[in-house]
């Protein structure tokens, strides 16, 4: 009798257990808009440009970094999937943490993480890491470009005071499109 | 066309100038203007493409962030090119992105294609190209523009090549009129001058000369040709007037070749006369045969040769006269002759019916008839064979001198007079490293050798030349140029032509430097071998198979001179020469010669044993008494000696003499003889010590037995005997009244039995001093016994019994251990024999007993000891002495066998010394331990059972 009712309780987990498969099975759509923004994002590699020390060898790749955003680094790999920015391989990695930010190119910092970065703005300084953010809060924390809405639009900022320190440089045609420039 | 041919040449002219300036200036008017189109066109091409490109790059980033405003923004910037009317940027999907101007419609049926695209449409030029970004197309600029600029330019240019052209032509006619002269004027000049000389057969007019070009050239030809009509037409009138002179002139010529054909003939007798002469008087065979081969004359040497006159040989052909084959093959040549006229020449070999060879020269020519046809043949022949045979001589004995030349490998040279080279060998050619025989012709002795030696020679040569007198076999010291040196021994001799007379001198020369070097080699390392032999005091020798001297050294001859007396008779008597060099005094001569008889058979045996077996005999110790007597030792080596093929040829050794050495060794011996024996006299006088000591203590016991019994006897009763004797005398009558009454005879019998006893006790003491006296004594006899025992003469060998042996080295020392209160324990753990000299056994443990108790004394202990210990070895025998006196420091443990080495203040230091050195001549070791000072010390003697044999040397 008493192992009948083990048996029960057993079944009634599995039961939870395969109820939360189809949770894992299909991955939530990214919105229209961040699959804009990842777009941004690859176009950006496109009209920056890092220093030497930081893409020593032409066959480098640039890596773009996105800061705990696992589906808009899924959509940005699909989408830099052959291509090219000025005859480099583009390379998506979703990172953790600061640590890792530093050895990315470009990196993106969603909304909500942007406190991963409070104490690391000089080291990604110094790793010439062209910072990209959506907040206000990451604008205050010096970040290079961010993503405003203007109308229906994805629109962005870019402060290039922060850029020059970085020791990058953004093409004049990037700063033509930028909402607001910071010099 | 046929009026153009026959118009005036000067219309021609200018017709043709005229034609040819309108017809290029058309030409170049057509390609300037379509060329001016063709670049207009891709310049504009190339103008928009590039205004394309530049809006379309800086619309990559609009278009990539999706941005039309900054599109159109840039599209703006196309208002500076008036000649675009529209601009359009698309997206890569073909949707329209931004216009310029704002808003214009680009009335396109479909988008225009991602790809460069140019086309006319009307007055429009639609220009497209793609928007490349990172290799991506990301859209497409569309472009539109007019090009109405471009035809209002080439209707400019089309007018004016219309009036260029007009004025052109005008000018190229009136330049045509006036420039045609030049070549019309001198061309219908000179028709008109044809004309006339045509006309008139006037060869004398000229045309006027113009210039040098191909006119003036022609008129120059034309007058030129005039000029030879002219000559011809005169020298045709000359020659004609001259014939007459000529035929007379021919006339005259020939009587007078008449005449000289007279005189022709006359001479021609004479000659003939001549000829028939030499035919008949030279020493040449003459005939001749006609066409068929008989002969139709024959001189008279040549009907000689034949045997038979001149009458018989006519007629007779070849056939007749030599055998068929022969006469077959003259035959051939001779019709060879008559076909084609030639001369041959040949030297025939002919062998007639006895055998003789004889060799002719024959010249055959043909014999031309008046006709010149070929009538016969004439034949020349000379007997050479004389001549052939010489030259067979000559070229035989050259031929040998080339061989000889070519292949000696002496240098064999002619020179001529002046001495300069004029034939030579090869192997002289070589030797100057010269390859052509013209690079020494001509050449002398300067060009190669130093000049002394070069003037030498030819000192030399002249003499030879001057006298006659050859220089044989000289051995020279060339010196080359080059600093090398070479010797040659050389012969020259005169060089005499046919008559006689000296032409020069030639000469061999052989290379004997190696020869030379050698010798000087050899020379060398006999000045050394020289050396040595004259220097070294050893005594070095070679010897022969027969051991007779060959070689010796000056030390061995000097001793040889001081030893042996008449060593030059002796020298005689063996039959060698007695005069000879001090240092070749021993040469042929041997050891018996010097040597007694038995030491110098010894040496011959030696020597012929390493003849025999080839093995050396090293460092031999060797007697050799001398014939004056003398003794000398010497070491010797002897070893084989060897030629250079390796066969023996005899001994040869090295003598060292070592008598003085030897002399030394045995002074050393005797002295050591000495010390042994003053060591054992030494040993014999403590001995002597111990034995008196002993016999001392002995007599002092004797002393006191005799004092003994001599109190004994003073003091002895029996006198008490006398007084009984007295007082019976005195009583003799009344012996028994005395006796019965008198008080003092009442008390004699018991006095006599008192005395009786009183004497048999005196008796008995004496009886045993006595006793103990004789034994006293035996012991002295005894002790003197052993003394004797030990005094003889050591040095027999016998067997004895180890224990006892010991016993008697202890009892010797029996006493004084005694006296000096040293405990002596016995540990014999050997009991066997050993067969060995048993007084200088004896002899050493008597020395180590009594050291042990002296080193017991020093102590002052009371429990001095002594361990007397056997034990068998593997070899023999160890006898232990063992202390516990006051021992030996380390230091000294290594010295106490030394000579001298003493520590006790009376000791005299070759106790342990001559102990050491017997016990090694017995075969044995003495040996020492001692941990240190004041702990004891043991020595060692250890034996073997059986003294080997001593050995040969003198000891």
């Amino acid at each position: 009798m008493k192992t009948s009712k083990q048996a029960g309780r057993w079944l009634t987990l599995l039961v939870g257990l395969l109820s939360l498969l189809p949770l894992f099975a299909s991955e939530p759509p990214l919105s229209k808009e961040y699959q804009v923004k990842a777009a941004f994002l690859y176009n950006f590699t496109r009209f920056i440009e890092w220093p030497t020390a930081r893409l020593p060898k032409p066959s480098d790749p640039i890596v773009i970094g996105v800061l705990r955003a696992k589906l808009l680094g899924d959509e940005l790999t699909r989408l830099v999937q052959g291509r090219l920015a000025n005859g480099r391989n583009i390379v998506v990695k979703v990172i953790a943490g600061a640590d890792e930010a530093r050895d990315v190119h470009l990196l993106f910092v969603p909304t909500g993480e942007e406190h991963l970065l409070q104490d690391a703005e000089s080291a990604l300084k110094e790793a010439s890491v062209a910072t990209v953010g959506e907040s206000e809060r990451f604008q205050a924390q010096n970040g290079m470009i961010v993503f405003v809405h203007a109308a229906d639009n994805v629109r962005f900022t870019i402060n290039l005071a922060a850029a020059d320190r970085a020791g990058l440089k953004f093409s004049s045609q990037l700063l033509k499109l930028a909402t607001d420039v910071r010099r | 066309m046929r009026a153009f041919v026959d118009l005036p040449i000067k219309h021609k002219l200018t017709l043709i100038s005229l034609l040819t300036s309108v017809g290029a200036l058309v030409l170049a008017c057509a390609g300037f203007v379509g060329y001016e189109q063709l670049r207009y066109k891709k310049e504009l091409i190339a103008d928009i493409s590039a205004t394309a490109e530049m809006v379309g790059y800086n619309s990559t980033a609009a278009l990539s962030f999706n941005d039309p405003t900054a599109a159109e923004q840039t599209l703006q910037g196309l208002v500076v090119k008036p000649q675009i009317v529209a601009g359009f940027v698309y997206e890569k999907d073909g949707k329209l992105f931004a216009t310029y101007p704002h808003g214009k419609e680009p009335g396109l049926a479909a988008p225009p294609p991602p790809a460069e695209t140019v086309r006319f449409s009307g007055n429009l030029l639609e220009y497209s190209r793609p928007i490349v970004s990172s290799g991506e197309t990301i859209g497409t600029i569309f472009l539109r523009v007019d090009d109405r600029l471009m035809r209002e330019r080439l209707n400019r240019y089309g007018l004016i090549g219309a009036v260029v052209l007009a004025v052109a032509t005008l000018a190229a006619y009136l330049i045509a009129t006036r420039l045609q002269r030049v070549i019309s004027n001198p061309v219908s000049e000179l028709a008109t001058i044809v004309g006339h000389v045509a006309a008139d057969q006037d060869y004398t007019v000229r045309a006027a000369r113009r210039g040098g070009d191909e006119l003036g050239r022609l008129i120059d030809g034309f007058n030129g040709m005039l000029d030879q009509i002219q000559a011809r037409d005169a020298a045709l009138q000359a020659a004609r007037n001259n014939l007459e002179e000529r035929v007379v002139e021919r006339t005259t010529q020939l009587q007078r070749e008449n005449s000289e054909r007279k005189r022709a003939e006359e001479a021609l007798q004479a000659s003939e006369a001549f000829l028939q002469s030499l035919v008949e008087n030279l020493p040449v065979y003459i005939f001749r045969k006609d066409d068929s081969g008989r002969f139709t004359f024959g001189n008279k040497l040549f009907c000689d040769r034949y045997k038979c006159t001149l009458a018989e040989l006519l007629g007779k052909t070849a056939a007749d006269l030599l055998p068929a084959a022969e006469a077959e093959r003259q035959e051939e040549i001779e019709r060879q002759i008559l076909a084609d006229g030639k001369i041959r020449e040949t030297i025939e070999e002919r062998t007639d019916a006895e055998g003789h060879t004889t060799f002719l020269q024959m010249i055959k020519v043909p014999v031309f008839d008046r006709n010149g046809v070929c009538a016969g043949v004439q034949g020349m022949f000379l007997d050479i064979t004389e001549r052939r045979r010489a030259e067979a001589r000559l070229a035989e004995a050259s031929g040998l001198l080339e061989a000889m030349l070519e292949n000696s490998p002496d240098f064999i040279f002619f020179k001529d007079r002046a001495s300069r080279f004029v034939r030579f060998s090869n192997a002289f050619l070589r030797r100057f490293g010269l390859e052509q025989p013209s690079q020494l012709m001509g050449k002398t002795d300067m060009d190669f050798y130093s000049s002394r030696h070069a003037q030498a020679a030819l000192a030399d040569e002249q003499a030879i030349i001057h006298t006659g007198h050859p220089v044989v076999d000289k051995l020279e010291k060339e010196t080359h140029v080059d600093g090398r040196v070479t010797w040659v021994l050389t012969t020259k001799m005169p060089w005499r032509d046919g008559k006689g007379d000296i032409v020069g001198t030639f000469g061999i020369s052989k290379d004997v430097t190696e020869l030379k070097e050698a010798e000087d080699k050899l020379a060398y390392e006999r000045d050394q071998l020289r050396a040595l032999l004259d220097s070294s005091p050893d005594t070095i020798y070679f010897k022969d198979l027969q051991s007779r001297f060959v070689l010796v050294s000056r030390s061995k001859v000097r001793t040889a001179l001081e030893r042996v007396p008449g060593l030059r008779a002796r020298r005689v008597s063996r039959g060698l020469p007695g005069e000879v060099l001090e240092s070749e005094l021993l040469d042929g001569l041997t050891d018996f010669d010097t040597f007694n008889e038995a030491d110098a058979r010894r040496a011959f045996d030696d020597e012929q044993r390493i003849i025999a077996t080839a093995e050396a005999i090293i460092g031999k110790l060797e007697k050799q008494v001398y014939l004056d007597g003398a003794l000398r030792w010497s070491l010797t080596s002897k070893m084989p000696w060897r030629d250079r093929e390796g066969k023996i040829i005899g001994t040869f050794g090295i003598s060292k003499d070592i008598t003085d050495l030897k002399e030394t060794e045995e002074k050393l011996q005797q002295v050591h003889r000495q010390l042994m024996e003053a060591s054992r006299q030494a040993g014999m006088a403590e001995v002597a010590t111990g034995v008196l000591h002993n016999v001392g203590n002995v007599l002092n016991s004797v002393n006191v037995s005799a004092t003994l019994v001599a109190d004994l006897v003073r003091h002895s009763k029996a006198a008490n005997v006398a007084k009984l004797a007295v007082l019976f005398d005195q009583n003799r009558g009344n012996i028994g009244d005395f006796m019965t009454k008198d008080p003092r005879g009442q008390m004699i019998p018991d006095y006599l039995g008192n005395l009786a006893e009183s004497l048999d006790a005196e008796h008995g003491k004496v009886g045993a001093e006595l006793d103990n006296l004789r034994k006293n004594i035996e012991h002295i006899k005894e002790i003197v016994a052993m003394q004797q025992a030990y005094a003889r003469t050591s040095g027999v060998i016998e067997t004895v019994s180890l224990p006892e042996m010991v016993e008697d080295a202890l009892r010797m020392n029996a006493g004084s251990l005694a006296r000096h209160d040293v405990s002596l324990q016995r540990d014999y753990a050997a009991r066997g024999v050993v067969t060995t000299d048993k007084h200088k056994v004896i002899q050493i443990l008597i020395n180590l007993i009594r050291n042990a108790k002296y080193a017991c004394d020093e102590t002052g202990r009371t429990n001095k000891q002594i361990i007397v210990r056997t034990a068998n070895t593997r070899q023999g025998v160890a006898i232990s002495v063992v202390d516990n006196g006051v021992g030996i420091p380390p230091e000294n443990l290594l010295r106490v066998f030394n000579h001298g080495f003493t520590t006790r203040k009376h000791g005299h230091g070759f106790g342990l010394h001559s102990g050491a050195l017997a016990a090694k001549e017995l075969g044995g070791s003495l040996e020492v331990f001692s941990e240190g000072a004041g702990r004891g010390a043991t020595f060692i003697l250890k034996l073997p059972y059986k003294r080997d044999e001593p050995d040969a040397r003198p000891s």
